[in-house]
């Protein structure tokens, strides 16, 4: 679980995230939506505890987020990050000796899925490539909480579709899969709960099936409902 | 805390070979300038092999730097931060990695001097008139000084502290201007000019606790490194809890 009170972070004066409250329940997988700057991956990188809030706190699984709970999330941030230096055979080993929850062997078949090859060099790869090595790294991860930052971005149809599978496999009953991205119809698919961002707040957070079933909408009218109403503003 | 300092070693160990390398090969034209008695040789590869030592010493304490620098403004910094390890144990890792590296290096660089000047010795008078020119030289300098073995031991161990504690001043700077100035253009220029003002400030302190009087040098040498390496702890300790509590990647 996720919880966030009276969280901030700014810069210079300017709030990324401004979010009140926010909880993300285990065994559930969450789109987190948004345009740019709208805070999602300040979010997510202040519950990986690589950014700290300026105020307000964050949680998971109920303790502050500090190097112990580093062990309990897995985290793929939006850039490649692997070391330039790097084979994928080496940052696989890079990850089995800092997380025990790594499993080599579930990465290389997942490289192998997504026609990977481990012998090959971080360096060399194209952006297709990094993000799909970056999608595996994280889910050989057997950890309570996974965040994919983007995870379709720069990735091909056919690709895009073996990345929503791993996902599907590794959504579990205990696990929280966090998801940001702009494609939301290729989220619409695999998660059944949706946050909303604007401005950095959380404006809204819902359950989808029970938003079709109440409202008829599906995650994507929700998103032109929220955004669609800010663009037609800007273009008047 | 051994998989940190192992990936800490791995992002620098080509500049380390290609020193070492550069050292061997530098030391080979020595041996063979001996050999062959050849003068022009021999003085060829003394310069460089004091240049190697100077120049490999500070380049392998300046990367130290310049790692830590890009490990907290570059991407590639998440793969360091993300893993289950605090800010003490990274930085420690940091340290205690490039404290090793420098030891070693200087300890490789002791050892081929003390070779080359015996080996010099066997071969040539000269060496001897020159060896007593410097121990002249050293004695004007402070008439108490008396160079042997383990005085010279001293001085060096002296002197590589005192780097290790400038790096660690380094590494101060870097993280303050990180955690202030992040994604600046001139983060670099403010942890530089960070490190002069924090580098007088240490410089004053150790002139201010200076060893007692009736020390002779080796002790005085040894007291100058116990100060320094004291230094070096209180930077860390001050450094590394920014980091856990101040800075973001």
């Amino acid at each position: 679980m996720i919880e966030a009170n009276k969280l901030v972070k700014a810069y210079l004066g300017k709030r990324a995230v401004d979010i009140d409250h926010l909880q993300l329940q285990n065994g559930r997988v969450y789109a987190m939506l948004g345009p740019n700057g709208s805070g999602k991956t300040t979010f997510m990188k202040m519950a990986a505890g690589l950014v700290k809030p300026t105020s307000g706190s964050i949680y998971v699984d109920g303790a502050p987020v500090s190097v112990s709970t580093r062990s309990m999330v897995a985290y793929m941030p939006t850039e490649g990050y692997f070391y330039q230096w790097m084979t994928l055979s080496d940052a696989g080993k890079y990850y089995q000796d800092f997380f025990e929850d790594f499993s080599y062997l579930d990465y290389e078949r997942m490289l192998i899925d997504l026609e990977l090859d481990v012998k090959m060099k971080v360096k060399t790869l194209s952006s297709g490539m990094t993000a799909k090595s970056k999608v595996a790294i994280t889910l050989a991860r057997n950890a309570q909480i996974h965040m994919l930052d983007e995870p379709f971005n720069g990735i091909d149809l056919l690709a895009r579709d073996q990345i929503k599978n791993l996902v599907m496999q590794a959504a579990g009953r205990d696990k929280l899969l966090l998801l940001s991205s702009h494609m939301v119809e290729e989220m619409e698919d695999i998660a059944n709960s949706a946050i909303y961002m604007k401005d950095g707040k959380a404006v809204d957070c819902v359950d989808l099936k029970t938003m079709r079933r109440e409202t008829g909408l599906s995650m994507a009218d929700k998103y032109r409902q929220i955004y669609g109403a800010a663009h037609q503003e800007v273009a008047l | 805390m051994m998989a940190l300092l192992k990936y800490e070693l791995r992002k620098t160990i080509f500049a380390k070979v290609a020193i070492l390398g550069a050292t061997m090969l530098a030391q080979l034209a020595f041996l063979i300038g001996l050999a062959l008695k050849n003068t022009q040789v021999l003085g060829t590869s003394i310069v460089i092999l004091v240049l190697l030592a100077i120049g490999g010493l500070s380049y392998a304490g300046i990367q130290s730097v310049l790692v830590l620098h890009r490990d907290m403004n570059t991407k590639q910094g998440y793969m360091l931060y993300m893993t289950p390890h605090s800010s003490y144990k990274i930085l420690g890792a940091k340290m205690l990695e490039n404290g090793l590296s420098l030891m070693l290096l200087a300890g490789v660089f002791f050892a081929l001097g003390v070779l080359n000047l015996e080996l010099a010795n066997a071969h040539f008078n000269t060496v001897k008139i020159v060896t007593s020119m410097v121990n002249q030289i050293i004695i004007m300098i402070d008439p108490k000084l008396t160079m042997n073995v383990s005085t010279f031991l001293a001085l060096a161990f002296g002197i590589v502290s005192g780097w290790i504690a400038n790096l660690s001043i380094a590494f101060l700077a870097s993280v303050v201007s990180t955690a202030l100035f992040a994604g600046r253009k001139w983060n670099l220029a403010a942890a530089f000019v960070l490190f002069i003002l924090l580098s007088i400030v240490q410089s004053k302190l150790s002139e201010w606790i200076a060893s007692p009087e009736h020390f002779v040098a080796m002790q005085r040498f040894l007291w100058q490194a116990g100060l320094m390496l004291i230094f070096s702890l209180i930077n860390y300790l001050v450094t590394a809890t920014l980091m856990e509590k101040k800075l973001s990647v």
